[in-house]
């Protein structure tokens, strides 16, 4: 009769072994490793501090900005492929997981797409690294392939596999990582704009870059938490945007509330108040130092 | 005593299981992943909170002039919807979706940045903690 009740305990643990973790277990065997120890090093529930919640603007917001204010699309500003084979830390790797995608919807925004397939297999790549790779189903890997020429799907579904990533990582309670992805691509998205200064789109740049004020404060914010829990490298970058968030402290934001207007049929509210942003010329150039300082420790 | 540790085997297993499967199936995000669909781009965040009695989740963004944003609130909590109210810095109240039906989701169109506080909670005091998730996409 033991026998019996042993026999059919191990088989219902067996099936429910063998359904619930084939995920993991299809992981290569190092990506099981790093994803363990990181796992079991943190644990924290959600992205919440204090009760609160932080939002960071996409980088494919500072790409479409830049397309639409006519700047041709510049190679250099992408992160070279060939770096991510030499991230070989956690900490990297969702760095440059952040960097590259903020790279992804740049060329998916300028129709680059023989260039934006290179910059998916080393997003994949970084995602087996990282753990994070189940998202990349094979039925989002076709869609993405038959969208190919598909400027408006290919960036939906380049933003809704970093959505998906975000899920996955905190419900899987890694928001340390899910937070370092989130600071590469708003650094990616901030080192676009300072990079395409020029005569024509002068006042728009310096105002969306000036009015990286807040956004800049909420990262900070999201990333605080993980502070000397992380690794040395988190600690830096997030000492060097507390550093150049004093820069910012400096840019005048004037704001006047204004009473919206709300079309209920259409599920819309047209928010009319006004704000102003002043960053004045050395502002502008030590937020572009400081910036290609920051990214370049990060992307070596 | 090997019973014990069968037992154990067991509930480990059990627990791997359900672990596994809350990680990729997460229903709420799931729910609210729908609203975002094309012209709305992702913004390749989630924000989940877990709510408890009659307190607030608190959600800070900056919303970009030029842009129209799609905000999205979700929970599995039946019969009693979320309530998401949109503030200035200010503190001027700018929109509630308890006016619209608890609308699960509002489009926003900002004539000029405006960095923003939502405040989410149910509309009744909960009996049990429960999650709420804010999902925000974009389009031009």
């Amino acid at each position: 009769m033991h026998r019996k009740v042993n026999y059919i305990i191990v088989s219902i643990s067996l099936i429910i072994w063998l359904t619930g973790c084939r995920q993991e277990s299809s992981q290569p065997r190092s990506t099981e490793k790093i994803y363990a120890a990181k796992h079991s090093e943190k644990k924290s529930n959600i992205v919440l501090f204090q009760g609160k919640m932080f939002n960071v603007p996409s980088p494919m917001e500072a790409s479409l900005l830049i397309k639409n204010t006519g700047i041709k699309f510049d190679e250099s500003n992408l992160c070279p492929i060939e770096n991510a084979s030499s991230y070989n830390t956690n900490f990297k790797r969702a760095v440059n997981f952040g960097i590259y995608g903020a790279n992804l919807g740049y060329l998916n925004i300028y129709e680059q797409y023989p260039i934006a397939t290179k910059y998916f297999s080393v997003v994949k790549k970084l995602s087996d690294e990282l753990g994070i790779s189940s998202f990349l189903t094979n039925e989002r890997l076709n869609r993405i392939e038959s969208n190919q020429n598909n400027k408006d799907s290919l960036v939906y579904i380049t933003s809704s596999l970093f959505r998906d990533a975000n899920i996955f990582l905190q419900n899987n309670s890694r928001n340390d990582i899910a937070a370092l992805i989130i600071a590469g691509g708003w650094l990616e998205g901030l080192y676009y704009l300072t990079q395409n200064i020029n005569e024509n789109n002068h006042q728009i740049i310096l105002n969306r870059i000036g009015e990286q004020k807040y956004p800049l404060d909420n990262l900070i914010d999201l990333m605080r938490p993980y502070y000397n829990k992380q690794s040395d490298d988190f600690d830096r970058l997030l000492k060097e945007l507390i550093e150049l968030a004093t820069v910012f402290d400096g840019v005048e934001v004037t704001y006047s509330y204004k009473e919206p207007v709300v079309y209920p049929d259409k599920k819309k509210t047209i928010i009319k108040s006004e704000s102003k942003t002043i960053i004045n010329e050395y502002q502008i150039t030590t937020i572009t130092t400081m910036v290609e300082r920051i990214r370049n420790h990060v992307i070596q | 005593m090997k019973q014990f540790y069968l037992l154990t085997i067991f509930i480990l297993c059990w627990f791997c299981a359900l672990n596994n499967t809350l990680a990729q199936n997460d229903p709420i995000a799931s729910q609210c992943k729908k609203y975002i669909s094309p012209p709305f781009i992702s913004s390749g965040q989630i924000h989940k909170s877990l709510v408890r009695g009659d307190a607030e989740a608190e959600f800070r963004s900056t919303f970009y002039s030029g842009t129209t944003y799609r905000v999205v609130v979700c929970s599995d909590v039946m019969g009693n919807q979320p309530v998401f109210t949109l503030y200035d810095n200010e503190n001027h109240k700018l929109f509630s979706n308890q006016k619209h039906n608890y609308s699960p989701y509002w489009d926003f169109q900002f004539e000029s940045t405006v960095d923003c506080v939502i405040k989410v909670k149910f509309k009744d005091a909960l009996e049990k903690p429960a999650y709420l998730i804010l999902m925000v996409g974009f389009k031009e």
